[in-house]
């Protein structure tokens, strides 16, 4: 009886700090964010993983069922009619081990966090199904593009953030309750494509030549120092990385910076709007290694009739899968610079509407666009549940990436340990959602 | 991270962690499908076939007619009377040719500065006479080009001593030798105790090679008590010749002596009548004489009439070199082949002191340093104007061209084609201006080993007359296709056909010039290979076609022909083997064979393709695209395997030529709608 009354006193005062989708675990939106956490004096929060897949053709269900399937069904028509133009997308983020140490005193707000930041996108161009489903007519060549985006880094670093009290900006606008918060960290980059895409390219000459070429070849830049560690062919032994990672990893690393600003309403406690600038370059990362990634195959009929006895003889393929180091230039790479904002609507005591907004700006990075609303539900600052609806545009120079989500996450916050999780469905359209999915687990403990 | 590339990978790798047997594609493309180009060589091909079947011996050759349509040849020299050889023989040349003799110049040698020096050593002695000093050293001659050598009638070597401080000559002995052709040959010697060394070579014959010169020296020293270290001492030796007795010198060109005795050949007397050679005519001798002695030009011939008479070119004077001309002129004209025995002319030259066997010159008396010259030109002047062919109508010129090997390439034809009785092309050349028959008759053992005979060329067909630039180049129609057609079932085993020819000409005169002094007679025959296709109950009627093709093959075996058992279908399938072919072909539901071609063949040709009830063509073009399509049920038989259509090569009824070159390039693509409804295995016993 003790420990329930124990825990409802808990929950009461928890509930008072206040629990929703701009506390802490959201710092990489707003550095503010720290300021708003669930814990009077110190938190620890971890993330081991929150994972996003998504294609742009196949239900999530779909690949499931798969699994236990017989019969896999190639309706090349249908692909072509469901991919529409923007080819069989599929993008994977991965953010990985997330953590951050935070600690309030007062006004002032301190703190370190660590996290990596994978992502990746591809597609496979449209016109390549089409050309099963189509067919082709001669001496026209059929080709198609897609980008590749593959960046992770590793981050790190101190925060700090500082509640105003009354004060004038020019004598004129009260300062007081927003609160300012900032980040200075260094990133390393552990693969980064450089300007890569993936393209093939098909042709029937009236020549007798009929030719098929499809793959991508694109540097790779990484903290790993891969000329310590590459064999005697150019190819790279990664089981020896881990004992110069941490070398690599100190000569390759750059600095940046996150500013936030958010405005915290004094009677409930909760941020009601912000803005920041993430991932402002302060110094470049200059990865130690580069590598050279090569994924081809080329296949070439030529003159069946002259090889009339022996069609095979018509018939050369090649495949080439490598990864090998490689010499070149010193490599500046910068971590996607962003501006964010959001603004909360509260609607009743327990629930309020929360819009937010990111534009990633094209700094060596594809232009992104998330714009997201987010329904919470507080309930005694005890359970916390949301419900939103998100919207994220990867620019591409062949494709739009898109991304539409139906978002939900459950917490269950007891003060000295919260547990929340979340979980979306994603998909290219907001009527094909389903076609990927993401989760997350979130636990913080303090006091 | 290679894993994570491509939808493709990951779909892969679900599919191998899966259960998946099977995997249904379905679409509905309209695909082409290029074949590439194929190049057939046809004129080659059939050239080649046509060698091949003629065998590597034959007589009968392949070759083009003046349209360039492949044609057999038969081309063999019927008649060579090299009539340049009666009246040409050895160094002289008959044809207009002259015996030019350079000015030469021989110069006997001064051997002026010709001198040696002989060095030696004398070492202190136990007593006052040194031991003899014998060496060896040899003396230049430099006797300059075609001295063969020479006899001193006035002559000496002197010899300075150079003896060192403190001794005196006690004696001076030498040997001289030469070595010529390997062979060494002392010309001069004296051992005797000689104090004064001067040696007289009176009489001594010197050859032109160096001269070995052997010496020995003994000196006496003064005070040998004084003499006690080695002194070097140096003789020299000087050749002086004042006169030669005499001098030999090579002078190959001085051998101008010429005998042609050259009967006319049975040939020659059979073919011509008589030669005229153009006025004037004979032997011109312009020579400069700077011997010391006269040289006498002698000339005769019987058939130009040039009786035996005699030119002198007097020996030089004080005053230097004489120079005399004159002329051997002919007095007949006329050289009768027919009842003359042959060709003759003598001509000599006389010089006394000249060896014609060796081509050694002797001068006697001669001064050293003295040169003498001598040159100039004998002129053969014999022009061929004419020459008059008998009448050879009674004697023909006969020949053969044995084994012809006509079976082996009537063997490359089917039945439906046959030789035609095209004209064909006769070329006679070397026979200038005059009017023939050439009688060709094939003969032959037929099956039963009777002798049989196809008179190809009788004297009405085969009369032919020649331009004057010798030739004959005309159109003769024979009845050549006779011969052409027999197969080997016509012939007795083992025996070939004969095509013999007899050359009947007119008599005639015909112009010669120097350049046509040969009569070489050539007869050729290009027989174009121009067949008849002939109707017959496998040709067939092709929609749009006037003419019924009948089919051709080009190649044994046919490359077009799968009906073998053991080969594969046309699409390489085989019987009770599941191929992922047949269900790209069970999909289609319409194809299209596209031809684009261009034909240099002069041959119009068809592809056609029949199976069940399906009977399709393609004519092709000379320059286009021809097509063959084929609609779904008409592609329903495609998906039986073995399939395995009857696919010919045709061509048109009527006259079939075939350009020597001619090439058919074909471009050939498969354009195809599918409705492709696929099952691809994955596992074993999935389908």
């Amino acid at each position: 009886m003790k420990k329930l009354t124990f825990l409802i006193l808990l929950a009461l005062v928890a509930g008072i700090l206040g629990a929703d989708p701009t506390d802490t675990r959201y710092n990489d939106k707003n550095p503010a964010f720290f300021a708003n956490g669930h814990r009077f004096f110190l938190e620890l929060g971890v993330t081991p993983a929150e994972i996003k897949f998504q294609n742009s053709y196949m239900g999530i269900g779909e690949v499931i069922a798969l699994l236990n399937a017989k019969q896999l069904d190639l309706d090349f028509g249908k692909i072509v009619k469901e991919l529409g133009t923007g080819g069989w997308q599929y993008q994977l983020d991965a953010d990985l081990f997330r953590t951050h140490l935070a600690l309030q005193i007062g006004p002032l707000g301190l703190g370190a966090y660590a996290t990596t930041e994978n992502f990746f996108a591809s597609a496979l161009p449209t016109s390549l199904f089409d050309l099963f489903n189509s067919g082709w007519e001669l001496d026209k060549t059929v080709s198609g593009k897609a980008d590749v985006y593959l960046q992770s880094y590793l981050k790190g670093g101190l925060f700090a953030t500082w509640k105003l009290s009354r004060t004038y900006l020019f004598g004129l606008f009260n300062l007081e309750n927003y609160v300012l918060g900032g980040k200075l960290g260094t990133y390393a980059p552990l693969l980064y494509a450089d300007n890569a895409s993936f393209g093939y390219n098909f042709r029937a000459g009236s020549d007798g030549k009929i030719t098929f070429d499809a793959g991508a070849a694109f540097p790779l830049y990484t903290s790993i120092p891969v000329d310590q560690i590459k064999n005697p062919d150019g190819t790279v032994d990664f089981s020896r990385a881990g004992g110069v990672f941490s070398n690599g990893l100190n000569s390759s690393r750059g600095y940046y910076a996150d500013f936030g600003v958010a405005y915290k309403d004094p009677k409930t406690g909760k941020m009601l709007f912000g803005a920041s600038l993430l991932n402002f370059p302060l110094l470049p990362a200059r990865p130690a290694g580069k590598m050279a990634f090569n994924g081809t195959v080329t296949a070439v009929i030529d003159d069946i009739l002259g090889n009339y006895e022996d069609i095979s003889k018509a018939i050369t393929s090649n495949t080439v899968t490598e990864v090998k180091a490689s010499t070149g230039g010193d490599k500046s790479i910068f971590l996607p610079m962003t501006v964010a904002g959001f603004y909360r609507l509260p609607v009743l005591p327990i629930l309020s509407v929360i819009g937010d907004g990111a534009l990633v700006l094209p700094v060596n990075s594809p232009t992104q666009l998330r714009l997201v609303g987010t329904g919470d539900l507080n309930l005694f600052n005890v359970l916390d549940f949301t419900m939103g609806l998100g919207a994220e545009y990867t620019f591409g120079a062949n494709q739009i990436f898109s991304r539409y989500s139906l978002n939900s996450s459950l917490g269950l916050n007891l003060y000295i340990v919260e547990v929340m999780v979340n979980a979306s469905l994603t998909g290219p359209s907001p009527v094909s959602l389903g076609r990927g999915l993401s989760a997350g687990v979130f636990v913080a403990m303090g006091f | 991270m290679r894993k994570a590339f491509g939808l493709w990978t990951v779909a892969l790798l679900v599919l191998w962690s899966c259960e998946l047997q099977t995997i249904t594609v379905k679409a509905k493309p309209t695909v082409a499908l290029p074949a590439g180009t194929l190049s057939v060589e046809v004129g080659k091909t059939l050239t080649d076939a046509i060698k091949e079947g003629a065998g590597a011996d034959s007589p009968m050759t392949v070759s083009q007619d003046a349209e360039g349509n492949i044609a057999l040849v038969l081309d063999q020299k019927i008649l060579d009377l090299p009539l340049k050889d009666v009246f040409d023989s050895g160094a002289i040349d008959l044809g207009n040719l002259s015996a030019d003799i350079p000015e030469q110049t021989l110069e006997i040698p001064a051997f002026a500065g010709a001198t040696v020096t002989m060095p030696y050593t004398v070492n202190p002695p136990a007593r006052e006479m040194a031991p003899p000093i014998s060496n060896r050293v040899t003396l230049a001659m430099n006797a300059g080009s075609g001295f063969v050598g020479g006899k001193i009638q006035t002559g000496s070597l002197n010899v300075v001593p150079g003896l060192p401080a403190g001794t005196t000559l006690v004696s001076f002995k030498i040997t001289l030798s030469q070595t010529e052709g390997g062979v060494t040959k002392q010309v001069y010697t004296d051992t005797s105790f000689n104090p004064n060394p001067s040696f007289n070579l009176v009489g001594v014959e010197l050859g032109s090679t160096d001269i070995t010169v052997d010496y020995t020296i003994e000196v006496d020293i003064q005070d040998p008590m004084a003499f006690t270290s080695s002194a070097s001492g140096s003789a020299t030796a000087t050749l002086s010749v004042s006169s030669f007795q005499w001098v030999k010198f090579s002078a190959p060109n001085l051998d101008l002596s010429e005998t042609i005795n050259t009967p006319f050949s049975a040939d020659l007397k059979q073919f011509l009548d008589q030669v005229t050679i153009k006025d004037p005519a004979g032997i011109t001798v312009n020579f400069t004489n700077g011997l010391p002695m006269d040289m006498t030009f002698n000339v005769s011939s019987t058939i130009l009439g040039i009786a035996s008479s005699s030119l002198t070119v007097p020996a030089r004077t004080g005053s230097g070199p004489s120079t005399t001309s004159g002329n051997f002129a002919a007095t007949n004209f006329v050289i009768d082949v027919d009842g003359g025995a042959g060709f003759d002319l003598t001509f000599t030259v006389g010089l006394s002191g000249y060896d014609a066997a060796t081509k050694v010159l002797t001068l006697n008396n001669v001064t050293p340093g003295t040169t003498y010259t001598y040159g100039g030109k004998v002129i053969v002047d014999i022009v061929p104007v004419e020459a008059v062919i008998k009448n050879l109508d009674s004697t023909p010129l006969k020949g053969s061209f044995p084994g012809l090997p006509v079976d082996g390439v009537s063997s490359i034809l089917p039945a439906e084609l046959a030789f035609n009785s095209i004209p064909f092309e006769l070329t006679i050349s070397g026979l200038p201006n005059l009017s023939g028959k050439l009688l060709l008759t094939a003969k032959y053992k037929d099956a039963a080993n009777v002798d049989q005979t196809i008179t190809v060329l009788d004297a009405i067909s085969g009369a032919f007359s020649t331009k004057a630039d010798g030739t004959a180049n005309s159109i003769i129609s024979g009845n050549m296709k006779d011969v052409l057609n027999l197969r080997k079932e016509d012939l007795a085993t083992g025996t070939a056909v004969a095509l013999d020819y007899e050359l009947q000409i007119g008599g005639a005169t015909v112009p010669l010039t120097s350049n046509n002094w040969n009569f070489a007679a050539q007869l050729k025959l290009s027989i174009p290979f121009v067949l008849d296709v002939l109707d017959s109950p496998a040709a067939k009627v092709i929609p749009g076609e006037i003419a019924k093709y009948v089919p051709f093959k080009l190649k044994d075996p046919d490359p077009l022909d799968f009906s073998a058992p053991d080969k594969d279908d046309l699409f390489g399938r085989k019987v009770g083997v599941n191929s992922e072919l047949d269900d790209v072909i069970r999909g289609l539901t319409e194809a299209t064979l596209n031809l684009g071609s261009t034909n240099t063949t002069g041959l119009g040709m068809a592809l056609g393709v029949s199976y069940g009830s399906v009977q399709k063509f393609a004519v092709i073009k000379d320059s286009g695209v021809s097509s063959l399509t084929l609609n779904a049920a008409e592609l329903e038989p495609w998906k039986t395997v073995p399939f395995k259509p009857k696919m010919e090569l045709l061509v048109p009824v009527g006259t079939m030529k075939i350009k020597a070159t001619g090439v058919l390039d074909l471009n050939v693509s498969l354009q195809a709608k599918s409705d492709v409804d696929l099952d691809i295995a994955l596992k074993d016993g999935a389908k």
